[in-house]
């Protein structure tokens, strides 16, 4: 209690500043420290601030998870997901800067207004299912998913948050063991109950699926003050769905709340559901354009209409000069220090006599055979495959970027943004064959 | 006792030849002092990877960056020349962020474009020469396989110095070369590296042994 008090004196001398942060009023307390609303002084943006104090989580094997959920949080660049944006240490604190949500819990909506009406509880449903798949697309499960983690920005969409957090020390109680669930087991699978090794993906479609239940009746489909029983009910499955809710809603949450994870219903499968479908604009992920925002904010030539002057339609490739022609090289690419993968597993270039126009239209039908979307602007495509398996297997987005050295002798450079490896050679592999230079002496892997 | 005299060499040894205090590099480079923590990180790992000396050698640079501790290619000896300012044939770990902090994406772009411009001034001589674009084109072109007939390299950098080397001397001097960068920004493309505004998020490991004062 001195402790405590010494340490507010403390933070109050020292004007609440943190790096370029400016500390504010208190948000929340966690088990392990307090939420700070934080404004940075140079840009202004406001934060939250999750303070965590090391003293407190010195004799808990903290390290590893610590490091793993930052990591966790780093992948994750979504509109409706809780950014984590930079982590602050000093000797005694470790701070984690995130993505200030200001309009409260979903959860606080349902207690004080109680339940949506159908329309409004699918479009929280939607942008719920859009973070979730755009985590499982990238191997992050949330597994403590509740109403209470699902938060409110000003404009009303939601943000998940305390994703990565499964098995942090929160969930460790005084057994030792990990309880998932934490005072809240209305969520959890009946698989995560029964402790078999059980997979994130499905577990997670069920928490959804209780969440889901939850805001179009304001009821919890499993609840009992005797946990046993409650146990019971969730393993049982089957909870009592009110008939005035509409038959696709009715449908939805029954396949969700399918007691065997390997019959339940997948993202896929709901993506596809036509009660789900009603009115639905997918989220966008943020990070969906990381590499190519530096492109096209940089390069004039790539925004502009270069085409233009000399009177070419806007398929004209880029023309490059010797510099950019070297500037392709992989050995100038030290992105190598920062990915897991090699640039020239992202990076892919090879040659061609075609013209550009020829190209481009080539490129465009090898990659719709294949079954991928194409977007396309000036000499540029976006090549894109969601994920089809149910597994949530990573999907790819490509852009192929086609270059000229001289008349009849173009470059196409192939960047993978992200997605899986052996898909990505295949397309490569494909339109080399198709478009390539003929003779496999030019070809420009590197 | 013994244990005291360990705990102390230890202490003697964290940081290697080359270390500089973080709060130094921060106040030179745009990286705060948990971000150069972060930076430390990466580079312990890196400076380890072969030879456990607390310096980066070429073989661990070349690893590092693609996965080839023993190829030969003309640009990766140049950036590693750059990042090896004492030019003493390591990179210890001021010249490691120094270096890097060019690449930052809140670095000016003259900063990117004067470094650029010595990584391509091959023979150090202040200016970019004809035969050094000829011979980095080739090298380009060796790396990709792309078989150019040598009139058709020759085009290409004679079209390219026709464009660039306005006063017609046969070399491209500082001043040329900002010219270029300003009509073709794209040619600084791999001079920013906007990983590096998470690399707190990248290499977390310094959260936990930080040494910043509260």
């Amino acid at each position: 209690m001195v402790r405590e008090q010494a340490e507010e004196k403390e933070e109050v001398r020292k004007g609440m500043r943190l790096g370029k942060y400016e500390l504010g009023r208190t948000l929340g307390e966690g088990n392990f420290g307090k939420v700070k609303f934080a404004k940075d002084t140079v840009s202004g943006q406001p934060f939250a601030v999750k303070i965590i104090d090391k003293s407190r989580i010195a004799d808990l094997n903290f390290s590893l998870q610590i490091k793993r959920e930052i990591r966790t949080l780093k992948m994750l660049k979504h509109p409706n997901i809780v950014r984590l944006h930079e982590v602050l240490a000093s000797k005694t604190k470790i701070n984690m800067v995130m993505e200030l949500v200001t309009g409260g819990e979903l959860f606080d909506k349902i207690v004080s207004n109680g339940k949506l009406t159908e329309t409004e509880g699918r479009k929280m449903f939607q942008q719920l299912i859009d973070g979730i798949s755009y985590c499982h697309i990238k191997g992050v499960f949330h597994r403590d998913l509740k109403l209470e983690n699902v938060l409110l920005d000003a404009k009303g969409h939601i943000k998940i948050t305390d994703f990565g957090l499964s098995a942090l020390p929160q969930h460790f109680r005084e057994d030792g063991l990990l309880h998932t669930t934490c005072g809240s087991p209305n969520y959890v699978a009946p698989e995560v109950l029964a402790n078999r090794g059980y997979e994130g993906a499905a577990s997670d479609i069920w928490s959804c699926g209780v969440v889901l239940y939850v805001i179009l009746t304001g009821c919890l489909p499993f609840d009992d003050r005797n946990l046993v029983v409650l146990y019971q009910k969730i393993c049982k499955g089957d909870p009592p769905i009110p008939r005035w809710l509409s038959p696709g809603a009715r449908t939805m949450i029954k396949k969700m709340l399918d007691p065997n994870p390997v019959t339940r219903i997948t993202v896929a499968g709901i993506k596809a559901s036509e009660w789900f479908k009603h009115e639905y604009t997918p989220s966008v992920p943020d990070d969906d354009d990381d590499e190519e925002d530096i492109d096209t904010d940089d390069d004039a030539f790539s925004v502009q209409d270069v085409g233009s002057e000399d009177g070419k339609g806007s398929d004209s490739p880029t023309i490059i000069n010797a510099f950019q022609l070297i500037g392709m090289s992989s050995f100038l690419d030290l992105s190598g220090f920062f990915e897991q993968e090699n640039v020239s597993e992202r990076r892919i270039r090879f040659t061609s006599n075609s013209s550009a126009k020829d190209l481009l239209e080539k490129i465009e039908n090898s990659v719709t055979e294949m079954g991928f979307s194409v977007q396309k602007k000036n000499a540029k495509l976006k090549v894109k495959q969601e994920e089809h398996n149910q597994k949530g297997q990573v999907g790819l987005s490509v852009t192929a970027e086609v270059f000229e050295i001289k008349p009849s002798l173009n470059v196409v450079e192939l960047r993978k943004s992200y997605g899986d490896s052996s898909l990505y050679r295949q397309l490569y592999e494909r339109l080399l064959k198709e478009v390539g230079t003929s003779s496999p002496e030019q070809e420009l892997v590197t | 006792m013994l244990a005291f005299v360990k705990r102390f060499s230890l202490k003697r040894t964290k940081h290697p030849r080359g270390y500089e205090d973080p709060q130094v590099l921060a106040s030179e480079t745009p990286f705060t002092v948990n971000e150069i923590e972060a930076l430390h990180n990466l580079f312990k790992k890196l400076s380890t990877s072969i030879i456990n000396d607390g310096l980066i050698h070429k073989e661990e640079f070349l690893l590092a960056l693609f996965r080839n501790s023993s190829m030969q290619n003309l640009f990766a000896d140049r950036v590693f020349y750059m990042f090896d300012r004492k030019r003493n044939g390591v990179i210890e770990f001021g010249e490691f962020v120094r270096s890097l902090s060019i690449f930052h994406p809140h670095t000016p772009e003259h900063e990117k474009s004067s470094f650029m411009f010595k990584l391509y001034d091959l023979d150090g001589t202040g200016f970019i020469q004809r035969h050094e674009l000829k011979k980095m084109v080739g090298a380009l072109l060796s790396e990709t396989d792309l078989g150019l007939s040598e009139e058709s390299i020759e085009a290409i950098v004679e079209q390219t110095m026709v464009e660039v080397d306005t006063n017609k001397d046969g070399k491209i001097d500082e001043e040329e070369w900002k010219e270029l960068v300003a009509k073709n920004p794209s040619i600084l493309k791999n001079m920013t590296l906007p990983y590096l505004k998470e690399v707190t998020l990248a290499f977390p490991s310094f959260v936990l042994d930080s040494e910043v004062d509260d």
